[in-house]
């Protein structure tokens, strides 16, 4: 395809870009309203309590003060996929942390106040703290009854009644143990993922005002449609009375999906009959918000001689924490847990457990990274064993081309060779190095969404010939804005700086599923640019009246009408505008766009025709060098290359991988979140450490273009896959140099250096 | 409580705070200058950089009262009007700014740095970042702006 | 309950403030004090601002050595000439100590009074044989550092007392600070201050070494037995391994969220055999000047 565009392509700057910069932009926390109070949560101090009693008559005693516990609220219990949570504890609390009471005061100090003053006796009750204790037979159980799980995850929801297992599924094609059985060679490993934190730099903020019969919510927010759906089913009220007005979100990476205080705010809201906001510290952030989903992988591959793939059965064991907010990237694990390999006879099974911690949920390529951390460490082990070259062995195995990917789509638009020739090129894969130099490789998928991804937008002509684009996506850091404005204004022959956005008001924007899977682009990109046309050809439409030359003769260009068939015909959007609106009508684009979902375990999966298109490949190196002594690993050098369909915006998108790089380098070597006795220890930025300026390595993310012909000029989703090959691929590079594996994240001196001497004592030395 | 009377972007203010308020609150709550964020509040994020007297410093750990005498600068005295600064725009065309939560403090941290460096190498300008986290930009875009702005690019 | 703040205009206002608040506390910097009092894990009465006491600032060279005023900041000492051509260690220290933005606030009586385990400059006033020069309002007292820092988070400085001055030896000697961290602006999970004096008549022997460990023991401390041990020998590699390895034996050390106590000690032992050897290095290349 050759590239004619204008904006398409070229490194726009963001039209948000000024109001952030100059600290204008109005985030979560710098929301106010007249006559607001500041709520705070009163939370459990324990990890598995019964609740005897709460007292807040006290706390209700301070002048001005509301303050309201589960006996105020409705009881209803919520979750987007299983429905197990409640405003506050009802009974026992089921980690520490767990909302217990709220106050809403004039100012935060005096809100603490009544928290203080609010008496809860417990019963402390025994707890289970990791998947495999909650798994057990016998074990006490986080929740002794369950709501029903909602929309689309009925059909995979699959709990095992009386336990802690909340979902149990497989995904089963070939004959599994014969082809292992037939293989020349089985490895077998279990390698462990840890907990993370998203690290938005934004705390979660609400502000929640019931005026009359409506209330608005301001908030930061991944998803406002979604979230909209559960205030108003909560509060039991029309969704046309319940508005979500996203504020700028300062960074989200998938922690910002669920609802977390907007519930609480609403309810004080309610009750004080002021509007109540409410801004989450960062050790509530650590303690209560949540965290990505960990899990034990259990890798069994069997290869032939050669180096072929023969069988796979990788076996998940997820930690939800308390809420099973774990569904989607246990369910993803399936469809994404092989890799970009091509692999014919293939289990996967996904076990998710309830925990008395703080819930894990989706954190960027949920689910994918821990299962890429097993099967790319497995593979440098398989290459070993083999004598091969671990870039030969993947270059031999990688998808390509019309290839059956593990759930049975034909693969197609695939760039994965070139990424890993690239990245290979780049980090001088094979050239001399020191001894205390390591490379290492990760080829890396995502499959598109698993909701049901639907998405609407109106592109509407301003007056004077500009353009308005509205999307119900939130714009959560990632450039969705610049990107849709690049879109529009490139179909409605605009200069990017004519085409304004706005975005995620519920009751302004059209519908959008939301921000999550490095679905924008693609889903409200295509609305967009349907929508855009429309506008277009509702703008040739009166043109074509006005000089009455037919539709099909016309053109945009340059803010101008053209015709290729009359060059002399000149007529300026203004023109037409001012035609349309004094005496035809406005000229309102509209698109919309939707792909379905697609689960393995989907009884009507073999019959269906469609493919969910959209799976986004990648390859990433290292190159690190590693002090034998202390364990110490210093990233030197990362490539990154990402098969993007299209780059419509280079900066974003070289944005996206450097930034996904860097977090995946604090996954792979210091982040985790750490417990004892299910209380989190390290609820502060000094002792859960994220990258800082002094530790980045120079990185050169790479963008192939592969045109998707179903995305938007060919563009395909970036937002995710960065983060996810960087541990395998450190991990790699040590053993390069050290000769361990290490097979637990986040690969800490202290266990770099565990590693090498429990293998000099296994070598007698 | 105290009267204190500050100077922040060189124009005059008097606030009623308490004794000890602490810069950060007395910029947002009391100025509305919301530019300066709340990240941490433990001076680790670094979101709250703003400028006293040319050096950056994390507002969640400053007196407000220390700060009378001294010029204040946040992010909102940078510019003209509507126009951004030099810096503001590099920022801008190099992708350093993401989600933008950090940007203000990243901004004031880089002009005390070049204020104080004109001229840094790479190295210099990741310690001059020290003391501010970004989670959306892996601070490569960041570094690339401030160098940029330095090169007079 | 409303803190105050008390704003002395000198050092004998500053004392009486002291010993009138009773549940008051001095403000250097802020910089650990002020996020404490946020997480409320303390909530002072009154807080008393040294910042206005010029008598706590200065830095000045005496005979025995150099008296360091309480309130210099971190930005200062890094700034400091004397300190650069005298005791060129304690800046480098100073310069890793946190960010940018707590370097440029926070100050060196701050950072000894709030005595964090693996904070970066007490080991190196440790053996710098510093000592913390102390008044109340009645009468002041000198204290060596190492009897100041008497436990976690926990000093000598009496709760009617101020700490003016840190005052240093002026050594003719090599001095190299070490820090063990994931990322430079973290604190130590091991921080090793090594000060060797070169013995005159003696080329490559070491008259007296010092070692300073921070991180690695609810206390900063002096490795004596180590010191002891040094006395008069050659810094070879053999001798710092050696070395490393009975420092280890001196440190208690513990476990937290960054690292555990065994690894915390292998580490003692690996950044005590480098400090020294870096220091003798320097000690071949310039004999003098703790640089």
């Amino acid at each position: 395809m050759a590239d004619d565009y204008r904006v398409i392509g070229t490194p726009v700057v963001r039209p948000d870009g000024a109001e952030m910069i100059s600290g204008q932009a109005v985030y979560g926390p710098d929301v106010t309203q007249p006559g607001m109070l500041w709520g705070k949560i009163l939370r459990s101090p324990l990890p598995h309590a019964r609740i005897r009693s709460i007292d807040v008559e006290k706390a209700r005693a301070l002048p001005g003060v509301t303050v309201i516990s589960a006996h105020d609220v409705p009881d209803r219990r919520y979750g987007y996929a299983i429905e197990d949570e409640q405003i506050f504890a009802v009974e026992k609390v089921r980690y520490a942390g767990e909302p217990v009471a709220a106050a809403a005061a004039p100012d935060e100090e005096r809100a603490l106040e009544a928290l203080s003053l609010i008496d809860v006796e417990y019963e402390e009750l025994p707890a289970v703290f990791t998947a495999a204790e909650g798994a057990r037979d016998g074990a006490p159980l986080v929740h002794e009854e369950l709501g029903p799980a909602r929309s689309v995850y009925l059909a995979s929801w699959n709990p095992v009644p009386g336990t802690n297992i909340i979902h149990q599924a497989s995904h089963h094609r070939g004959d599994v143990d014969a082809a292992l059985a037939r293989a020349d060679y089985v490895f077998e490993d279990t390698f462990h993922a840890s907990q993370i934190h998203h690290c938005y730099m934004e705390p979660h903020a609400t502000l929640a005002s019931v005026r009359g019969s409506e209330v608005t919510v301001w908030t930061c927010s991944q998803e406002v449609f979604q979230l909209r759906t559960l205030l108003a089913g909560l509060f039991a009220i029309p969704e046309s009375r319940m508005r979500v007005i996203n504020t700028k979100v300062g960074g989200g990476f998938g922690g910002k999906i669920e609802p977390r205080l907007e519930p609480v705010a609403v309810a004080l809201s309610m009750h004080s009959r002021k509007p109540v906001k409410m801004v989450m510290t960062r050790a509530e952030e650590f303690t209560a918000a949540a965290g990505s989903t960990p899990a034990t992988v259990t890798v069994k591959t069997g290869v032939m001689k050669d180096g072929t793939l023969a069988a796979r059965d990788i076996d998940f064991l997820w930690d939800t924490g308390a809420h099973a907010e774990g569904l989607p990237p246990s369910n993803r694990a399936m469809k994404d847990g092989n890799g970009p390999y091509r692999v014919h006879d293939l289990r996967i099974s996904s076990t998710l457990v309830y925990t008395n911690k703080m819930r894990g949920t989706q954190l960027r390529g949920l689910g994918v990274p821990e299962g890429a951390f097993a099967i790319e460490s497995q593979m440098d082990m398989i290459a070993e064993r083999l004598g091969m070259d671990p870039l030969e062995l993947r270059l031999k195995n990688i998808l390509q081309e019309g290839d059956i990917n593990s759930i049975d789509d034909v693969v197609q638009s695939i760039g994965l060779q070139e990424c890993l020739e690239s990245v290979a090129r780049e980090i001088g894969w094979g050239e001399p190095k020191p001894p205390n130099v390591g490379r290492g490789l990760a080829v890396i998928a995502k499959s598109p969404t698993t909701h049901s991804s639907i998405s609407a937008a109106y592109v509407q002509f301003n007056e004077d010939g500009s353009a308005q684009v509205l999307v119900g996506a939130s714009e959560i850091g990632q450039g969705m804005t610049v990107v849709m404005c690049q879109i529009a204004a490139e179909v409605l022959g605009l200069p990017v700086e004519q085409v304004g956005i706005s975005s995620a008001d519920t009751a302004t924007t059209p519908y959008d599923r939301g921000t999550f899977s490095s679905r924008v682009t693609f889903y409200t990109g295509m609305a967009v640019k349907i929508a855009a046309e429309d506008a277009r050809n509702q703008l040739l439409d009166v043109a074509s009246r006005m000089v009455e030359i037919p539709r099909e003769d016309l053109a945009v260009a340059e803010e101008r009408v053209v015709s290729p068939v009359h060059p002399e015909l000149s007529l300026t959007f203004r023109e037409v505008l001012e035609r349309a609106h004094t005496s035809e009508r406005p000229i309102l684009g509209r698109g919309t766009y939707g792909g379905k979902g697609d689960y393995p375990t989907l009884p009507h999966k073999a019959q269906r025709k469609e493919y969910v298109p959209g799976w986004k490949y990648a390859a990433q190196a290292v190159e690190a060098e590693i002090d034998e002594e202390t364990g110490i690993i210093r990233v030197r050098r990362i490539a990154s290359a990402h098969d993007v369909g299209k780059s419509l915006n280079p900066t974003s998108v070289d944005g996206q991988i450097v930034g996904g790089v860097v977090m995946g380098l604090g996954y792979a070597l210091h982040e985790r979140l750490q417990f004892d006795n299910g209380r989190i220890v390290n609820p502060s930025f000094m002792d859960y450490k994220i990258p800082s300026s002094q530790e980045i390595p120079e990185i050169a993310p790479i963008a192939v273009e592969v045109p998707l012909p179903e995305g938007p000029f060919g563009a395909k989703g970036i937002g995710e896959l960065a983060i996810v090959g960087i541990a395998p691929a450190i991990g790699n590079a040590i053993h390069q140099v050290l000769g361990v594996r290490l097979k637990e994240l986040p690969l800490f001196p202290e266990r770099v250096l565990e590693a090498v001497e429990s293998q000099r004592k296994d070598h007698g030395g | 409580m105290a009267l204190l009377d500050l100077k922040v972007n060189g124009q005059e203010a008097q606030v009623e705070a308490p004794d000890t308020a602490l810069l950060l609150d007395v910029l947002r709550e009391r100025l509305f200058l919301t530019g300066a964020k709340r990240g941490c509040e433990t001076s680790h994020c670094g979101c709250c950089t703003v400028r006293v007297d040319g050096m950056a410093v994390h507002s969640c750990v400053v007196l407000a009262a220390r700060c009378q005498g001294k010029e204040i600068t946040t992010v909102e005295g940078c510019g003209d009007g509507m126009e951004l600064d030099r810096l503001q725009r590099l920022f801008l065309e190099h992708g350093a700014v993401q989600c933008g939560y950090c940007g203000p403090g990243m901004l004031m941290a880089a002009k005390a740095l070049l204020e104080r460096n004109p001229q840094p190498t790479l190295d210099e300008v990741k310690k001059g970042l020290d003391g501010n986290l970004c989670r959306c930009t892996g601070y490569t875009p960041i570094f690339d702006a401030i160098l940029a702005y330095s090169r007079g690019a | 309950m409303e803190c105050k703040l008390i704003r002395p205009t000198d050092l004998d206002e500053a004392l009486a403030a002291r010993e009138e608040y009773t549940d008051g506390l001095p403000i250097a910097g802020g910089q650990s004090l002020l996020v404490m009092m946020r997480n409320r894990l303390i909530s002072p009465g009154a807080l008393i601002d040294l910042e206005p006491v010029e008598a706590l600032r200065g830095i000045e060279v005496q005979s025995t050595g150099i008296s360091i005023g309480a309130m210099n900041t971190c930005r200062q000492l890094i700034a400091s000439p004397v300190l650069r051509e005298e005791v060129g260690v304690l800046p480098s220290a100073a310069r890793q100590v946190s960010s940018t933005a707590v370097r440029n606030l926070g100050t060196i009586g701050g950072n000894v009074c709030h005595n964090e385990p693996g904070a970066d400059l007490p080991p190196v006033l440790l053996a710098l044989n510093g000592r913390a020069v102390l008044r109340r309002r009645t009468h002041g007292r000198e204290v060596p550092l190492e009897e100041f820092f008497t436990g976690y988070f926990e000093t000598a400085l009496e709760a009617d007392e101020i700490l003016c001055r840190i005052d240093i030896e002026h050594p003719n000697a090599a001095g190299v600070y070490l820090k063990h961290a994931i990322s430079p602006e973290d604190l130590a999970i091991v921080g090793v201050a090594a000060v060797v004096v070169p013995d005159s008549e003696r080329p490559g022997a070491v008259a007296e070494a010092r070692i300073g460990i921070g991180g690695a023991a609810p206390v900063p401390l002096r490795a004596s037995r180590t010191e002891a041990a040094l006395k008069g020998a050659v810094l070879d590699e053999e001798t710092a391994r050696a070395a490393g390895e009975l420092a280890s034996t001196e440190v208690d050390t513990g476990s937290d969220p960054h690292a555990s106590a065994g690894y915390r000690r292998k580490m003692v032992a690996v950044f005590v055999r480098r400090a020294l050897l870096h220091a003798a290095n320097q000690m071949m290349g310039n004999g003098h000047g703790a640089a």
